[in-house]
């Protein structure tokens, strides 16, 4: 899959994140994460995104994620929405 | 299939998913319709999709997919159909749309080789109403009545007392027993009114609906005390079955100065197997 | 100038015995209080010098002026390495930030610490080891003499012409003072700070401890004795465990005549206090007391005669305020009175139930409510460990997990109550007993519909939701200790590793 638009996901509310897909066309995956429990899960948010990524077999993206105290799935359901909008 | 409560979480929103599972709903209708705006359809889709496959499960978890005629329900179905949820809620359902969605549902279940869902119609359409009959005539395995969108389509004006709605409750309850499968009452709007939702669910059970919808987290506990059975009620059933293990050898026996036959051993038996599953009785 | 420091290791105590003070200020019945023209006269009449200590009240909570107006007035004298024992500190009290960086004060033993002071703490800007007492444990240290008051100065919502202190009347009323009687008796000096000349006869702190009055223009805003505490929650899940907890009260048998109640001031433990009230009037009992510090729902359950008393501490509103001038039964006590351990039928052993909240427990229910997870001071016990103590029942009230922040961990960051004195532990997922009530508990799972569960299977449900936590990092240096209500050391708190 391609990234071809900026797209948005998620809210900045308790228990949600908010995810923002850029298209980066050779810089590879560009991540940036920021999380209320960044110290504690920032390393799950970021295998969880990454999971992802790979099962939409994208390559070159900016991902920017502000977390809200988002449990795993929902970090996933809001990449897996913004990177289809983004198509 | 049974519940006495059925509570509507928002499909798109996070917070309400993390706490879904410890609200005590016998069944959680997670969104993906009228509590989903459009531009936000697919976010719910996954949000519902992924949470329905990670939340401990300790309730039934349904799912409402958006109507037929949306660009939405097929990928709805197509997400969902091998996923953990226990039925499909078919919004604006009559006889000739169930058909049909249901044999996407089926179609779509062959497709990934998987069992289909069992499907329960939302009634909520003066065609819905009054093609029930062909309804239960098909694969459907609850009826569940929608009285704010029927209201609309039938011109009624909805009020606390529900009289408008007289004749659709008792046609639904009439034909969910036809088929032999469950009826859910439409939910109470007004969520500040707790003893309005106690009238409008004691009329509801009185009509011979199993359960009712609510719309708020605090209306479910008085819903499940309703629908679910006085410790009276649930000491008798279980007095039957012990004096029906007592007199093993007859068919008919006394108890509390009434006769007991078959028919109301199998309910004392059919309370007691709620009422376990409810959580009212300990082994 | 040697600090302040707890040392001696905490042991769990079955019983603690009661002592006597001798009141020595109440013999000088000739006594006159003098009457100062300004702060500046007033600091000059003062013994002031480097290493004293120094004590405030925080009855006007984050509406109080009285502490930053005093400690500008000596820092300003070029006075350094001060300790200030502040019975609480919030976020009104920032100025005290500058005084920490440029070592004007050096220590600060408190009851409970928020906002930017504790931000600094927490990063260690303190130069000594800070301390952080319970509201028992800090009447006892100061009446046994461990901690040492050279001056105590207290915001005073009204004086009489005889130098008496209340804290009914006045324009910025506050209602109970109970956390000023002990350094009132026992401090060298104590100053009297207030606002209001009013006549009455029932004083808080009588003239025979005051050794001066200073009348200023405002001693800060009785509307911010209300901040700090919080509304009853409306999430779904909080009011499930309001529920579960007053159906957990029936049926220990506890919604009866003659029960002593207290509840602290959060969301969840406000809400637990509404359902009781309906659980009392239902089953037409009368309780025999709630204490601690009084809200509105306290007082309307008085007037309702759902409680014979009120014993108060601190007033939490302007109702409190309102009704402890007007009801007979609702009664000022001393910090003392309510907790201290050694104090003679201190109320806290009297209480049959205290409803509390956490901002962590483990396993073993040793409690946190002085550090966030990421060695934050956000708190410190208040009266949590006094009345954990005291009470027959300590119920502990919190969801399970928010916001990914999971309150069950394996060891808690600090230890503000230690698990002898925590009974129960309800939450949105269920009901979990001690270990040494496994047997009640499972005599409650046959016999009840309560969700009874144990803290294994919580923290199993808390891992699956979250994940498994990496450990967080903290510098070497400790910059306060947890000390137990009688004087012991109970924890170390660690400085935030930097960054965000």
């Amino acid at each position: 899959m391609i990234v071809s638009k900026p797209a948005v996901a998620g809210t900045l509310e308790s228990n949600d994140c908010y995810v923002t897909v850029l298209p980066n066309h050779s810089s590879g995956i560009q991540l940036v994460i920021r999380s209320i429990v960044m110290q504690k899960y920032g390393h799950l948010i970021e295998k969880t995104i990454r999971e992802v990524l790979e099962e939409y077999q994208i390559e070159h993206v900016s991902l920017t994620l502000e977390d809200k105290g988002a449990l795993d799935f929902t970090i996933k359901a809001r990449v897996k929405t913004a990177l289809e909008r983004s198509v | 299939m049974n519940g006495r409560s059925y509570l509507f979480i928002p499909g798109n929103s996070a917070g309400m998913m993390v706490s879904s599972f410890v609200l005590d709903a016998d069944v959680l209708i997670y969104d993906l319709e009228d509590a989903v705006s459009l531009d936000q359809k697919d976010s719910a889709r996954h949000l519902v999709n992924e949470a329905v496959r990670f939340l401990p499960k300790r309730s039934q978890c349904w799912v409402r997919v958006n109507p037929l005629d949306s660009p939405y329900f097929m990928k709805d179905v197509d997400a969902l159909i091998d996923s953990p949820i226990d039925a499909f809620l078919l919004p604006k359902c009559d006889d000739v749309r169930f058909k049909d969605m249901y044999a996407y549902i089926e179609a779509a279940a062959k497709r990934k080789n998987v069992h289909i869902k069992p499907c329960v119609a939302l009634i909520e359409s003066a065609t819905g109403v009054f093609t029930l009959p062909k309804l239960i005539k098909l694969n459907v395995s609850g009826l569940f009545l929608g009285a704010e969108d029927l209201s609309a389509d039938m011109h009624m004006t909805r009020t606390k007392g529900s009289d408008e709605i007289m004749l659709a409750r008792q046609q639904v309850v009439l034909h969910a027993r036809v088929k032999g499968i469950v009826c859910i009452d439409t939910p109470f709007v007004d969520v500040e009114d707790m003893d309005g939702l106690q009238y409008d669910a004691i009329k509801a059970k009185q009509f011979g609906f199993d359960g009712k919808a609510c719309i708020h987290p605090k209306q479910v506990s008085q819903i499940n005390q309703l629908f679910g059975y006085s410790d009276e009620q649930l000491q008798w059933a279980q007095g039957v079955l012990d004096m029906a293990k007592k007199h093993a050898d007859v068919a008919v026996f006394n108890y509390q100065g009434s006769m007991v036959d078959r028919p109301i051993l199998l309910r004392a038996q059919h309370m007691v197997d709620l009422a376990r599953k409810w959580g009212l009785i300990h082994e | 100038m040697s600090k302040y420091l707890p040392v001696r290791p905490y042991q769990p105590v079955d019983e603690y015995s009661p002592m006597i003070w001798e009141n020595k200020k109440q013999h000088r019945l000739n006594h006159q209080v003098q009457w100062m023209d300004d702060m500046n006269a007033m600091l000059d009449a003062l013994d002031l010098f480097d290493g004293m200590t120094v004590s405030f009240h925080h009855h006007l909570r984050n509406g109080d002026a009285v502490m930053n107006m005093v400690m500008e007035a000596i820092a300003q004298r070029g006075y350094k390495d001060l300790t200030v024992v502040a019975s609480s500190i919030f976020p009104v009290h920032q100025p005290l930030v500058a005084m920490l960086r440029d070592k004007t004060v050096t220590q600060i033993i408190t009851s409970y610490m928020s906002g930017p002071v504790a931000k600094a703490v927490s990063e260690g800007e303190c130069e000594a080891t800070c301390v952080l007492q319970t509201h028992g444990g800090r009447a006892r240290s100061i009446l046994m003499e461990d901690v040492c008051i050279d001056i105590a100065f207290i915001a005073s919502p009204s004086v009489n012409h005889r130098g008496d202190i209340s804290g009914q009347h006045g324009k910025n009323a506050c209602g109970a003072l109970g956390y000023v009687m002990a350094d009132a008796l026992m401090a060298k000096n104590v100053v009297a700070i207030s606002d209001s000349r009013v006549e009455f006869d029932t004083p808080s702190i009588e003239y025979t401890c005051v050794d001066m009055v200073l009348m200023v223009d405002s001693i800060g805003s009785s509307s911010g004795i209300v901040s700090g505490t919080t509304q009853l929650t409306k999430d779904p899940a909080g009011l499930k465990i309001a529920h579960l907890t007053v159906d957990l009260l029936d049926a220990l048998g506890l919604v009866k005549n003659g029960l002593t109640y207290q509840s602290g001031a959060g969301g969840i433990s406000l809400a637990v206090t509404t359902f009781l009230k309906e659980k009392m009037k239902q089953k037409q009992v009368v309780g025999e007391f709630a204490s601690g510090g009084i809200t509105r729902a306290l007082v309307e359950m008085l007037e309702e005669g759902l409680f014979k008393h009120l014993y108060d501490v601190q007033c939490f509103d302007l109702d409190a305020v309102e009704s402890l001038k007007k009801n007979a039964n609702h009664h000022e006590i001393s910090a003392s009175m309510y907790a201290n351990p050694n104090q003679l039928d201190n109320k806290v052993n009297q209480l049959d139930v205290v409803i509390l909240g956490a901002s962590e427990i483990d396993r073993d229910m040793n409690v946190n409510v002085t550090t966030g997870f990421d060695y934050q001071i956000l708190g410190g016990s208040g009266g949590h460990a006094d009345t954990s103590y005291g009470a027959t029942w300590s119920i502990i009230v919190s969801k399970l997990v928010s916001s990914r922040i999971p309150v069950l961990v394996d060891r808690v960051t600090t230890i503000t109550t230690p698990k002898d004195d925590v009974d129960i532990f309800v939450c949105d997922v269920g009901i979990a007993f001690a270990k040494r009530h496994q047997a009640l508990a499972a005599t409650l799972k046959q016999t009840t519909r309560l969700p009874i569960v144990t803290m294994e299977e919580l923290a199993e449900i808390s891992e699956k939701l979250c994940g498994k936590s990496l450990t967080i990092e903290h510098e070497s240096r400790v910059v306060a200790v947890s000390e137990y209500r009688d004087g012991s050391l109970l924890d170390v708190i660690y400085q935030k590793k930097k960054g965000d």
